[in-house]
């Protein structure tokens, strides 16, 4: 007859097995497959990656992508940033777009660009049925590009542009100079316009739109256009030109480039017959914030378009995105603002569908509101002439000007509900 | 008018002489189109930036290295570069081709325009001459180029070295079998011809274009007025500079900025029509 089970025996039994039945159920979970976390969205851009501007975009991609990991994700999965390299390009664009859409199935590409905008455009109408996704234009994207997207809305419905346009610019060179020039109570200007492709619109005029060649126009707005010229972007001696506009008896300078060597026009302004006449420059270097250290000082008054500020404020973003981009030891550009206003409008759009269904995103684009940088991002609808493009003027997307000032910074001086500091004469500076 | 049409004429002109001579002086001696020449005007500021910025030496004394800096690559490019091929017309292009380009490349890598290079005006503000400002670094500019150039004629017509670039510039096997150096004439000439290009940038860079490619625009102008003043001639590359820099003034004040390389080109096209040997004929450095 076997011996009956003690007390204390049961309790080691059931203590035994209790620990091998938990210890197989750890074993069974520890060896099951890992649960695969949610696959990332990915974003793509493609840039110029040998200029600051194609550096400064990769690095504002990648500030996005990591704010909205933190605030978790999209649609609770990670986003990923892709960023090809154009090399300046044409044909690299459509090839790195090819890549982008059918390799990384990114569902938004970011362009920038009219060239390059409209040959990714081309590329991805004739994947999208396969591979649906948005584009989103980014810098210097004309109304050409509004052109080709009414030229064919259905095939074209994926693209949007982030950016101003030639119909918004237009407006902003009218409002700007008319203000500078009823503010100091000019009435004589020199206009110079860049001789470029893009400048046709301003030279010609764009009859389609009710729009007169800038001259034109200024002149109904009742300032007298005392000297006029077309520049070439080779050319690097000015000073006749400026000893010209001085005799002209024009008190403000307004030139329409993008591409001239501002450098070498601002040194040679500041030492010439004109050096006391106001001097307005859409672009280029002189948007810089080393462009005060770069001429030596001689920019001192001189007005720009979009510059890099130490200090702007419209949504209340903006300060901080200009800290965390001069920390990277790169300025700011438009192009920056750009970019990260895509970015913003493509996650408020991806929330509000509550999916990544290109045509309900594309729908959702032209729906949102929502506090950008600079101004609200709001997307136009058709029929607009500039359909799917950023609303432009306060409280919507601004472009602001500055002025270069004693203490070596820019300024934001108009539109004036934005402006840090009042815009001064160049001559009262001087003083 | 006429008063800014020809204050700035001077200026141009006086610029103008600078940047040309050297190119010219070169070509009169050698009968070579040298566009290693082309880097001499940008080694200018980026050579300065480089030891008065990263070295932080004071500023002449980064000037004074950019100088010596400058002599060695003269007589490096004519060791290796030239010499070498002087047979050879077309390699000698291809190598100085590459050269000029290998150096713009290396310089834009370093150094882009964002980097900032610049310098300040040594003299500082300007002076009010009829109706027209003028900096007084760039009035220096002028007396500079003046003296300059009237001490490189006196030094070619009356000292034994510069009569022996004369004779060189002549007829090369004539003064060898004269008993001339040629080969230390060629590099008296590579050497001198520096001078007036890295003197004129010091000058004029603080009002003027300062980027990795800033020498080709300064080579055309230089190539122009060696057509126009007739190859490698000295006297005619004063003529052709007080013309070209008269005509861009004018061009540019009358009718518009765009104008002026166009009617220098055209000016350069005519003299190849009527004269092709340039104003002065060009067989000789003066």
């Amino acid at each position: 007859m076997g011996r009956a089970i003690t007390k204390i025996q049961s309790i080691i039994l059931l203590v035994i097995i209790v620990v091998v039945a938990a210890g197989s159920f750890w074993y069974y979970w520890s060896s099951m497959p890992a649960p695969s976390p949610a696959p990332p969205i990915k974003v793509g851009g493609i840039f110029h990656m040998s200029t600051v501007r194609g550096i400064t975009n990769k690095i504002v991609m990648e500030m996005w992508r990591d704010e909205v990991n933190k605030r978790g994700g999209l649609l609770g999965r990670p986003v990923e940033v892709i960023v090809e390299d154009n090399r300046g390009e044409t044909a690299a664009n459509v090839a790195a777009h090819k890549k982008l859409v059918t390799e990384d199935k990114v569902v938004l590409v970011l362009t920038e660009l009219t060239s390059w905008t409209l040959a990714v455009m081309d590329s991805a109408a004739e994947l999208y049925n396969e591979y649906p996704h948005l584009q989103i234009a980014t810098l210097q994207n004309s109304i050409v590009t509004n052109e080709k997207l009414l030229s064919d809305y259905n095939k074209y419905k994926f693209f949007f542009v982030a950016n101003d346009g030639t119909l918004d610019t237009y407006q902003r060179y009218c409002e700007s100079a008319k203000y500078f020039m009823t503010k100091c109570g000019y009435s004589k200007m020199a206009l110079l316009i860049e001789n470029m492709e893009w400048t046709r619109p301003y030279t010609q005029g764009l009859p389609k739109y009710g729009l007169k060649p800038l001259k034109e126009a200024f002149e109904e707005m009742g300032m007298k256009v005392v000297y006029y010229a077309l520049t070439d972007i080779q050319e690097k001696v000015f000073f006749p030109l400026f000893d010209a506009i001085a005799a002209s008896g024009a008190e403000f300078i307004f030139w329409v480039e993008q591409n001239m060597d501002t450098l070498t026009i601002v040194k040679q302004w500041a030492t010439s017959a004109a050096k006391d006449i106001d001097l307005f420059l859409d672009g280029g270097a002189v948007t810089n914030y080393k462009f005060w250290e770069q001429t030596g000082g001689a920019c001192l008054g001189v007005i720009t378009a979009g510059p890099d500020v130490d200090y702007i404020k419209v949504t209340g973003g903006e300060p901080e995105f200009i800290k965390k981009l001069r920390d990277t030891g790169y300025g700011i550009t438009m192009a920056a603002y750009h970019v990260y206003n895509a970015l913003l409008a493509f996650e408020a759009a991806v929330k509000k569908a509550g999916t990544l269904d290109a045509d309900k995103l594309i729908q959702a684009l032209l729906e949102i509101e929502i506090n950008g940088l600079l101004g609200k991002i709001k997307f136009k609808s058709p029929p607009a002439p500039d359909a799917h493009r950023v609303a432009v003027g306060y409280p919507y997307y601004i472009v602001y000007l500055g002025q270069w000032r004693e203490d070596g910074n820019c300024k934001a001086v108009w539109p004036e509900e934005v402006a840090t500091i009042p815009f001064v004469p160049v001559k009262s500076l001087r003083k | 008018m006429y008063d800014v049409i020809a204050l700035n004429g001077l200026l141009l002109s006086c610029i103008y002489l600078l940047i040309s001579t050297g190119f010219s002086l070169v070509y009169g001696v050698f009968r070579i189109f040298y566009f290693g020449f082309t880097i001499t005007y940008t080694f200018v500021p980026y050579l300065t930036w480089i030891f008065w910025k990263d070295f932080n030496l004071a500023l002449p004394m980064a000037f004074a290295i950019m100088i010596v800096l400058q002599i060695l690559y003269s007589i490096a490019s004519y060791k290796w570069c030239i010499k070498p091929n002087l047979a050879d017309e077309g390699r000698l292009f291809m190598a100085t081709l590459l050269i000029w380009i290998f150096f713009e490349e290396l310089i834009n890598f370093k150094y882009p325009i964002v980097a900032g290079v610049n310098f300040p005006a040594f003299l500082k503000g300007e002076i009010r001459v009829g109706s027209i400002n003028l900096a007084l670094q760039l009035l220096a500019c002028c007396i500079i180029s003046i003296a300059l150039i009237l001490s490189l004629a006196f030094f070619l017509l009356k000292t034994k070295i510069g009569l022996s670039i004369r004779a060189v510039s002549q007829d090369r096997a004539a003064a060898e079998l004269m008993g001339i150096d040629v080969d230390r004439v060629y590099l008296y000439a590579m050497i001198i011809s520096i001078f007036p290009p890295t003197i004129c940038l010091v000058m004029i860079a603080p009002f003027w274009e300062i980027s990795p490619y800033m020498g080709f625009p300064l080579l055309l102008t230089a190539l122009i007025i060696s057509i126009i003043g007739g190859l490698g001639n000295l006297k005619g590359t004063i003529i052709a500079s007080f013309i070209i820099g008269f005509l861009h003034s004018a061009v540019s004040f009358i009718f518009s900025p765009r104008f002026t390389m166009l009617s220098g080109l055209f000016c350069a096209l005519l003299i190849l029509l009527l004269r092709p040997r340039g104003l002065i004929a060009g067989e000789r450095v003066w």
